[in-house]
């Protein structure tokens, strides 16, 4: 294989490979880290879902326990400060907005964090951001955060913020294209309250959403992303995984592979050819997180098989010194109960990719 | 006292002849487990959805699995617009639908119950059991004649077989179908009845049905092809002999045709699962023996999944990157060179679906209902005598069940002789008959591990028992009735 052709491999699993990710460990949670999380639909025609999920899997990052709501779902009562340090209002799509008054009266009533992302601020929320808000129309504006640059998607209306508070903070900025440029805040935070205009799943403005976020939150971190090599199993080209890790090491950029194992025929020799370059993607510098597999089936119903068959895995790696530091799943696994407490309690570390298009829970709770 | 024993049997056999005898018990026996609550059958084992849902019938919501465990006697039928495909093209629909009928007019419009199910294929299959008895035993009524009755109650009401009858599966058609098309060709063989079209006709359309049952059963189109040459031995029949030829072929175009009807996804199980199921298996460490085959080595670590997980894959089997990388290069032709490399591996698979011939009863899954104080997936013991001592006693080898086929044909070939000698047809349509049933004990075994190794190999191998209880049914009844080489004294054929 010559030289241009790995590169070429190179580039297209890169492409096709890396995720944002944001490693973090976990810890036992109390009532001072839970986020409730309302959105007023998941907009599945566009497949907008995805926004929440990278939402979720961001927040679960800054170790924060978030419980997921459509706004139908949401009880009189259910927002207190008892409860939670902060909610986050989602609105993903335009058209349907929040339409629960009980859930408006009670987050008007609560003291704790207020994130609104989307349309649809209130006069209430406009009040305790303490800016004015303009609704602009059918711009492409251009994101930008420190030297970062990023040309957003076309969008028909977003709202943004006019008037800033002096004391307020602000986290990347929007500017139009046209010849008199204007600027507006991206990401804003007057004291408990912030307000994002909208929320995106990949690129520069996941990034800065999450820098936000995570000040709004009083979480300290630095939030970088990570290459990680995705979707390696046992069947995987391992000449090329290889290569590729050697690559990676000679350029001295660090990387983590994510990869699935078998829970049988592990005497086999194929599973020592694999364990065998897992080996060397460790001596290369690479980390090793443990994916979880593919739900087939609801049948589980008590998590006893995931929770054998992570035995096994781990076993049966441990065995041939291949030592994951952590595991790694689609974001659904976080909000499922049974998957959740079966498998991703296996580590301290967790890697929450985007969900596949195959998404199975075995028992939904949407209370990471 | 022996007197009067045999004035009550004279009274008994004029009234009740061995064929109603036998029909009687049978009825008695299965009906008892079939219909009297709580009712028995077969639970889901996943593959129910796909011969209900064409047929507009659905699952109703539980907060338990339907799957395994118990049988599941009620389900809804559906109010409007049907939006699911026919995902399997099977004459199983026309049973089904006539149970629908019955259920819509006798039960609900909105809640379908498994006993309509079983009553279907339970008055079919008395019917053919009557027909059966009678064509062997026809017209005698001595004692020995009742003694074969019961033994063909014993093997044919057992309930192995007959709790199928409650359930989803296509088996129960192909048993009900098999035993029609046994009792035609040995009612003509012994002139039982005095037209001979109505039998004809009844062979060639549960022959046509049959094959059409099931996608696996394309191949016995051939078996069944060969039976039927039996048929043109017939006398006084030049004008028929013609329409007989027609009927051949249409048995070997709906053979062709069911094969064709298979879909891609079906095939790219069955190409998947001849190799996690076959080709991995029977051997040590199979890593280097497909590697010498061209196929990455490391796809050696999916011995013994399935194509449908049952919980969680490693690897979804249907994901794009398999299809690539295995399935494209699995084909037939790769199939069949690695077992001719193979060829002790491939022994051992035909001696695993050798063992499972006397599998009839399926043991992943219950037979019992929900709240009948019975264990998840407990076995219902009543009436299996006859398969449990099959099952604990027949030599699981391959070559055995090849030596028995031999013996067969070799026995009924001296009958098939000496009969095309004197002009007579009754042993030259049996000859046929064997033949033909024989040859689905040789080849269904090879045609099911090449075609999809060992998963639901009981399952594909449900025709084989079958086959192996009729023959051994016509050879005693040619025993009793001295007709084994010798038809000329058969009183039913003059």
């Amino acid at each position: 294989m010559s030289k241009r052709r790995i590169l070429l491999i190179f580039v297209l699993l890169a492409i096709f490979a890396i995720d944002l990710a944001f490693p973090q460990s976990v810890e036992a949670s109390d009532t001072s880290n839970r986020v409730l999380l309302v959105y007023d639909s998941k907009n599945d025609v566009k497949n907008d879902k995805v926004n929440i999920d990278a939402l979720q899997r961001s927040l679960t990052s800054m170790n924060l326990r978030v419980k997921t709501l459509q706004q139908s779902d949401y009880k009189k009562g259910m927002l207190s400060n008892k409860k939670y340090l902060g909610v986050i209002t989602m609105v993903n799509w335009r058209q349907v907005g929040l339409t629960n008054q009980t859930f408006i009266r009670d987050r008007d009533n609560f003291s704790g964090i207020k994130l609104h992302i989307g349309e649809g601020l209130t006069s209430t929320e406009i009040k305790q951001l303490d800016s004015q808000v303009e609704k602009i129309y059918q711009q492409q504006l251009i994101l930008s955060d420190g030297h970062d640059k990023e040309t957003l998607p076309f969008k028909q209306s977003i709202t943004v913020v006019t008037k800033v508070n002096k004391s307020a903070k602000q986290i990347g900025l929007l500017s139009t294209q046209q010849a008199n440029q204007k600027r507006y805040p991206f990401g804003y935070i007057n004291g408990k309250q912030g307000y994002l205009p909208f929320f995106s799943n990949e690129g520069l403005s996941l990034m800065v959403q999450t820098k936000m976020i995570a000040q709004l939150f009083n979480r300290i971190g630095k939030y970088q992303p990570l290459l990680t090599i995705t979707n390696v199993t046992p069947y995987t080209n391992l000449a090329t995984l290889d290569k590729l890790s050697l690559f990676l090491y000679k350029k001295e950029i660090p990387f983590a592979v994510s990869m699935t194992s078998v829970s049988d025929n592990a005497e086999m020799k194929a599973f020592d050819r694999f364990t065998a370059v897992l080996r060397n993607v460790e001596n290369r510098g690479g980390i090793i997180f443990l994916q979880t597999p593919t739900v087939s089936s609801g049948i589980d119903s008590d998590g006893q098989i995931i929770n054998k068959n992570f035995l096994t895995y781990i076993v049966s790696l441990a065995r041939q010194q291949v030592f994951p530091v952590g595991i790694s799943s689609e974001g659904f696994w976080n909000q499922d109960k049974i998957l959740r407490t079966n498998s991703l309690k296996f580590a301290d570390h967790w890697l929450l990719l985007p969900n596949g298009e195959k998404v199975n829970y075995v028992n939904e709770d949407n209370d990471a | 006292m022996k007197k009067f024993f045999k004035t009550c049997f004279i009274n008994f056999s004029k009234w009740v002849s061995p064929a109603l005898f036998g029909t009687i018990l049978v009825a008695l026996i299965s009906g008892f487990i079939l219909f009297v609550p709580p009712i028995h059958g077969l639970a889901d084992n996943g593959d129910f959805y796909r011969s209900i849902l064409s047929n507009g019938i659905y699952r109703l919501p539980t907060s338990y699995s339907q799957y395994s465990d118990y049988v599941i006697p009620k389900f809804g039928i559906m109010q409007y617009f049907n939006e699911n495909n026919v995902s399997v093209l099977s004459s199983q629909t026309l049973f089904i639908q006539l149970a629908l009928i019955l259920n819509k007019l006798f039960y609900s419009k909105s809640i379908f119950t498994i006993q309509f199910m079983g009553l279907v294929y339970y008055l079919f299959y008395l019917g053919g059991i009557y027909l059966l008895i009678n064509a062997l035993v026809h017209p005698f009524r001595k004692l020995k004649h009742y003694f074969l009755a019961l033994l063909i109650v014993l093997i044919f009401a057992d309930s192995a077989y007959t709790l199928y009858f409650n359930s989803f599966f296509a088996e129960p058609g192909m048993l009900v179908l098999m035993v029609y098309i046994c009792a035609a060709i040995l009612s003509l063989a012994r002139n039982v009845y005095s037209k001979r079209w109505p039998m004809i006709t009844l062979f060639f359309v549960s022959t046509v049905l049959l094959v059409t049952n099931k996608q696996q059963n394309a191949p016995l189109a051939l078996s069944f092809g060969v039976v039927a040459i039996g048929i043109m031995f017939l006398p006084h029949f030049k004008a028929r002999r013609m329409a007989t030829a027609l009927g051949i072929i249409i048995v070997l175009l709906s053979g062709v045709g069911i094969y064709k009807s298979i879909g891609s996804e079906i095939v790219g199980a069955n190409t998947f699962q001849t190799f996690s199921h076959g080709t991995l298996l029977e051997t040590g460490d199979p890593t280097k023996k497909i590697e010498r085959g061209g196929v990455d080595g490391q796809f050696a670590l999916m011995r013994n999944e399935n194509y449908y997980s049952k919980d969680y894959a490693t690897l979804d089997p249907s994901s794009p990157y398999v299809e690539k990388h295995l399935m494209n290069k699995t084909g037939f032709g790769w199939i069949i060179r690695y077992y001719a490399a193979n060829l002790k591996q491939f022994n051992n698979l035909l001696d695993l679906a050798a063992k499972d011939i006397t599998a009839v009863q399926p043991r992943a899954v219950g037979d019992f209902v929900r709240n009948s104080n019975h264990k998840p997936g407990e076995q219902v013991k009543y009436f299996t005598f006859y398969s449990s001592l099959v099952g604990a006693f027949f030599p699981g080898k391959y070559a055995f069940d090849c030596l028995l086929a031999i013996g067969f044909i070799a026995v009924y070939s001296v009958g098939l002789y000496l009969d095309f000698k004197s002009n007579r047809y009754m042993g030259i349509l049996r000859f046929f008959l064997i033949f033909g049933l024989m040859t689905i004990v040789i080849f269904v075994p090879i045609v099911s591990i090449v075609g999809d190794g060992d998963a639901d190999l009981a399952k594909h191998l449900f025709l084989i028992p079958i086959s192996l209880n009729m023959s051994l049914l016509v050879f005693v009844s040619d025993l009793i009735n001295h007709t084994l080489w010798n038809t000329k004294g058969d009183k039913a054929s003059v």
